[in-house]
């Protein structure tokens, strides 16, 4: 024979043992499609988080814990994903239909994407609206439906180094002016006024943010984003355009602001290399972390442009982070239950882990994120980040658009045109 | 074996510098290739305020309480144990079925030797990145959905191409001669292989068990979108939450990040001891 | 060295080969196809379809083809994988023959250097990222704090446009040069003692034994290392990049596979994705399938 069949069969069955031994040692997490099968009362529902350091595990551990208690047969399986893959892992899932029934989701297109097209499960008649702060659902609203709850509005005002500041003598700026003089100051004594850094490229999105907020006014950016009632060409791009340039004139970033990232940004802020910075609030629980022990830190408004639109100087930008239910899930009920729960702990969940609070009536022990509150609740608007505002389909271009046009690459005038051809091309 | 010569006394201290130059142009790459390890040592020592100011610098109150964090939780060993399982059997896999496949393309000839070997070839370049989503679907639709065994296959047939290929190139570079040798005394094909063929590629055989290892044993992508739950997280997951946007617990990543860099090292060793011969020694034609 | 089959034997294999052929390779095959080539299928099917993951799938053509050989984008990146692709070769294998050559003449400790000049492969990207973002920072990095001493300007490594290519190759070569070193000492490593006895009967000179005895006999492997820093080039750099640069900045450093990551899960374009993915192995089956001829022209005299 040309071959024994003793070793065909030994190869087969090497093959053979070792899939039979990966598969008696794997778990088989089921999709809730066939738990639903077993007897009505056992209810298992599937959850996607962002993880975060420090208590934020350990705080949901014990919720749910607490929430499975008193709720026999329910089980409510949490899994916390790195931020920085969450997208790809949530997106991969939706397209290959593996979603998971709640799932974490931050405000702007991504949740209109996801409704639009029946994803996800509008709420308005799930949910105990009543307990949440209105305007936080709002963040949430595609065609008269909101389709998450919020988990914390991400807030981001400036940040100054307070112990840097008072060492100094000087306070933070509230108009354009004061930014630019304050600049000139810590120029001259050798620190670095604003913290930046340019690899992610959504440092410099952030300053770009409010100026054209100032400039334009809540809804340019959509209108221009959509290419109705407005293009990238408007005036108030070009103003905004110009006044960031301005800050790169007169040295108030890093000079190498391309060669570093978001670490490293922070951490020049942290080391009292820089003074200020404009990040998100989650800043606040890094610096208890990874700052020095005398560092303060402490949040003010982005400076009032001398030619805003009257109203904008006390908006903050922000996207809301929410929990959303999916359109697939068996239980939509015990879900949104599970979420009103959540809801209601808020006064807590604001206390334990430092988010902002998302109900009525809270109080924020924590000094620097009350003020964060205040002015939130003196604010007409929270704008959401452009980066997760705009249609995913010319973020990159916009992002990429603002850097050339911080490196001097690019004219604000350019930038207008670059903008609204990409907006024809890639949103016909 | 060196036939012995009278060197002159110039020639020998020729050779002696030429050592010396040798050994100390080594030492100089040894030194910028062992440096990541003594860094991420010292971050693990540091604390995270201290690494935040002084990201590069030596710890001035050594802590090694990132180990002792890290070594305690029970996650990160869990992940440890799935990695390692994977990582184990999916090389397993890839040397077999890697040998097997690689063997059948260098030496035998058949109809359409040419097609599947441009398929085992030319497919492997794109990156895994973009075959993600159809995998899952595959994965879904075959019930696999977070099972290890997905993870097991996916990783295996990523690798086979280059398995298959490096094989491939080993088996071709053994004289034909050693092969009608082993067939004048009687072995049909598969005992050919097994016993003739395979001892002569165990160079390659270090090279795709090394190769894969790695890629295996890092990899973060596929691991992300096919596994379901934290139970079934392989290390590089479970790594990859101690960075993030929202803050970084840097000592404990590099205590985690040099622990996982012990098992490539001694696979590493084991390979490259046993399989590569690197000093010349006779080989020789028609050897058993 | 012949490979090829003594003609006297073709005739007695052919029927018995198919066989043993199927079955060596039908469980490998197996596997391969439904893991992999079935995926890569379906995204070529794609690449003609506008997709976004969450509504059904568009047919539409050859429009994404089209619009790909006019996206000035995907032009720029290219001709940065190109750069790329010519650096590597030009940096990683000199240095991985250099490296190789002296291992396995040196007698003493071996067996240390191997295992620690391989290091960088066994190192997670995140660590290598890090680090090398460190080592490069424009102000507190170790090259800029020298620089600060001779009195130079600082540079900024990653974020200058012209330079920060060349700061990821540095990088890149540190990486994957042990991989390639190993590769031909496994290479070295099969090359018999006799070739060079005989050798050194006729040349002292180490060198010109180097060039005529041991290169030609590592074609081999030599192959193997070029054809894998080739496509390596393509589909294994997009971690090490989009870590240290992101393929920034303004694009400098983005490779096909970087720009074809974001067209995927940034813009959310299957799609198009698909199509610059198909376009690109077609690239790189066109290299290595001119590399691959030109190996095999070599002849391998006694």
């Amino acid at each position: 024979m040309f071959y024994e069949r003793n070793h065909l069969k030994f190869l087969c069955l090497i093959f053979l043992s070792t899939l039979l031994l990966s598969a008696c040692g794997s778990e088989q997490t089921e999709p809730v499609a066939e738990v639903s099968e077993e007897p009505p009362a056992e209810v298992t529902i599937e959850f996607w988080d962002y993880t975060n350091p420090g208590v934020y595990e350990p705080w949901w551990e014990e919720f749910i814990a607490s929430y499975e208690s008193s709720h026999p047969g329910v089980t409510i399986e949490r899994t916390g994903f790195a931020e920085k893959d969450y997208d790809n892992k949530l997106r991969t899932a939706m397209a290959a239909g593996s979603e998971p029934d709640i799932m974490f989701v931050i405000s702007g297109s991504a949740v209109v994407d996801f409704a639009s097209s029946g994803k996800i499960a509008p709420l308005d008649d799930l949910v105990d609206q009543s307990i949440w702060v209105s305007s936080l659902l709002g963040a949430f609203g595609y065609e008269g439906e909101f389709y998450a709850v919020p988990l914390g509005p991400m807030a981001s005002p400036m940040w100054y180094d307070e112990a840097l500041f008072e060492e100094h003598g000087v306070v933070p700026p509230e108009t354009w002016d004061d930014l630019l003089g304050l600049c000139k100051f810590f120029n001259e004594v050798d620190i670095t006024p604003l913290s930046l850094a340019g690899i992610e490229r959504w440092e410099v999105m952030m300053y770009y943010d409010y100026l054209q907020h100032q400039y334009g006014g809540y809804d340019l950016l959509d209108k221009a984003a959509r290419g109705e009632g407005a293009d990238f060409t408007d005036e108030a791009f070009v103003k905004a355009g110009n006044r960031l340039q301005e800050l790169f004139a007169n040295d108030c970033f890093p000079e190498q602001f391309m060669g570093l990232d978001q670490d490293q940004m922070t951490a020049a802020f942290f080391n009292g290399e820089a003074a200020m910075e404009l990040i998100g609030p989650w800043v606040v629980g890094m610096a208890k972390d990874m700052a020095p022990e005398d560092f303060k830190i402490r949040a003010f408004r982005f400076p009032a442009l001398p030619d805003a639109i009257a109203g904008t100087e006390k908006d903050l930008e922000g996207g809301v982070n929410g929990f959303a239910i999916s359109a697939s899930c068996e239980h939509p009920d015990i879900a949104a239950d599970f979420l009103n729960a959540f809801g209601k702990a808020n006064e807590d969940f604001v206390n334990e882990i430092g988010y902002l609070p998302t109900i009525p009536g809270v109080t924020v022990e924590d000094p620097v994120m009350a003020e964060v509150a205040a002015f939130m609740s003196e604010a007409n608007v929270m704008f959401t980040w452009a980066d997760r505002r705009l249609p995913s389909a010319i973020v990159d271009d916009y992002l990429n658009s603002l850097v050339s046009l911080a490196a001097g690459e690019m004219t604000p005038e350019e930038f207008g045109l670059t903008m609204t051809d990409v907006v024809e091309e890639k949103l016909e | 074996m060196e036939t012995a010569e009278i060197q002159s006394r110039s020639e020998i201290s020729k050779d002696n510098l030429a050592r010396w130059v040798q050994f100390s142009f080594l030492l100089l790459f040894s030194l910028i290739t062992t440096y990541p390890l003594f860094w991420m040592f010292t971050v693990a020592l540091k604390t995270n305020a201290e690494q935040v100011r002084n990201p590069l610098g030596l710890p001035r109150h050594p802590t090694l309480e990132s180990f002792t964090q890290l070594l305690q939780d029970q996650s990160i060993i869990q992940y440890t144990f799935n990695s390692a399982f994977i990582t184990l059997v999916s090389v397993v896999l890839v040397l077999i079925l890697g040998s097997l496949a690689g063997y059948s393309l260098a030496r035998m000839e058949f109809k359409g030797r040419g097609i599947i070997l441009f398929l085992f070839l030319t497919v492997q370049w794109i990156p895994l990145v973009v075959l993600v989503i159809p995998l899952l679907v595959t994965v879904q639709y075959l019930g696999l959905y977070g099972t290890r065994i997905s993870l097991i296959f996916a990783y295996v047939s990523a690798n086979l191409g280059l398995a298959v290929f490096l094989m491939r190139g080993f088996f071709r570079s053994i004289p034909q001669e050693l092969l009608d040798a082993a067939v004048l005394d009687g072995c049909d094909d598969f005992k050919a292989f097994l016993y003739v063929m395979l001892p002569q590629v165990r160079a390659g055989i270090a090279v795709v068990a090394i190769v894969s290892f790695i890629s295996i044993w890092n990899e973060y992508f596929i691991a992300l979108v096919l596994v379901a739950d934290k139970a079934q997280y392989t290390l590089p997951l479970g790594i990859s939450a101690f960075h993030g946007m929202y803050g970084t617990d840097w000592p404990k990543l590099g205590a985690a990040l040099l622990l996982a860099t012990l098992p490539t090292l001694v696979t590493y060793i084991f390979f490259a001891e046993n399989f590569i011969r690197s000093t010349s020694r006779s080989v020789g034609f028609g050897g058993r | 060295m012949r490979d090829a089959i003594l003609p006297n034997e073709k005739i007695r294999r052919v029927s018995k080969v198919n066989v043993s052929a199927i079955l060596f390779l039908s469980i490998p095959l197996l596997l391969y196809f439904v893991f992999y080539l079935l995926p890569a299928l379906t995204s070529v099917v794609l690449s003609f379809t506008k997709w976004d993951g969450l509504t059904a799938p568009v047919f539409v053509g050859f429009q994404n083809f089209s619009k790909i050989f006019r996206d000035p984008r995907f032009l720029n990146s290219v001709l940065v994988n190109i750069k790329v692709v010519v650096i590597s070769l030009f940096t990683q294998l000199p240095l991985a023959l250099l490296l190789a050559y002296l291992l396995v003449k040196q007698l003493k400790g071996t067996a240390f250097f191997r295992a620690v000049l391989f290091i960088p492969q066994m190192l997670s990207l995140v660590a290598v990222g890090v680090l090398w973002s460190l080592i490069y920072h424009p102000t507190n990095g170790p090259l800029a704090k020298i620089f600060e001493e001779m009195g130079m300007e600082s540079i900024n490594w990653l974020g200058s446009t012209s330079i920060s290519l060349l700061s990821l190759m540095v990088t890149t070569t540190w990486v994957y040069f042990g991989f390639h070193m190993v590769l031909q000492i496994a290479g070295m490593s099969s090359i018999p003692q006799e070739l060079y006895d005989s050798a050194k009967l006729d040349t002292d000179n180490s060198l010109e034994v180097f060039f005529r005895v041991t290169l030609p006999l590592l074609r081999e492997t030599l192959l193997i290392s070029t054809v894998m820093i080739i496509s390596g080039s393509f589909s294994h750099l997009i971690g090490l990049f989009w870590v240290m640069t992101r393929g920034g900045p303004m694009q400098s450093t983005e490779l096909i596979s970087i720009y074809i990551y974001k067209s995927a899960f940034s813009a959310h374009q299957f799609g198009y994705s698909s199509a610059m993915t198909v376009i690109m192995v077609a690239f790189i089956a066109a290299i290595v399938g001119v590399v691959v001829w030109q190996f095999s022209k070599v002849r391998i005299e006694f």
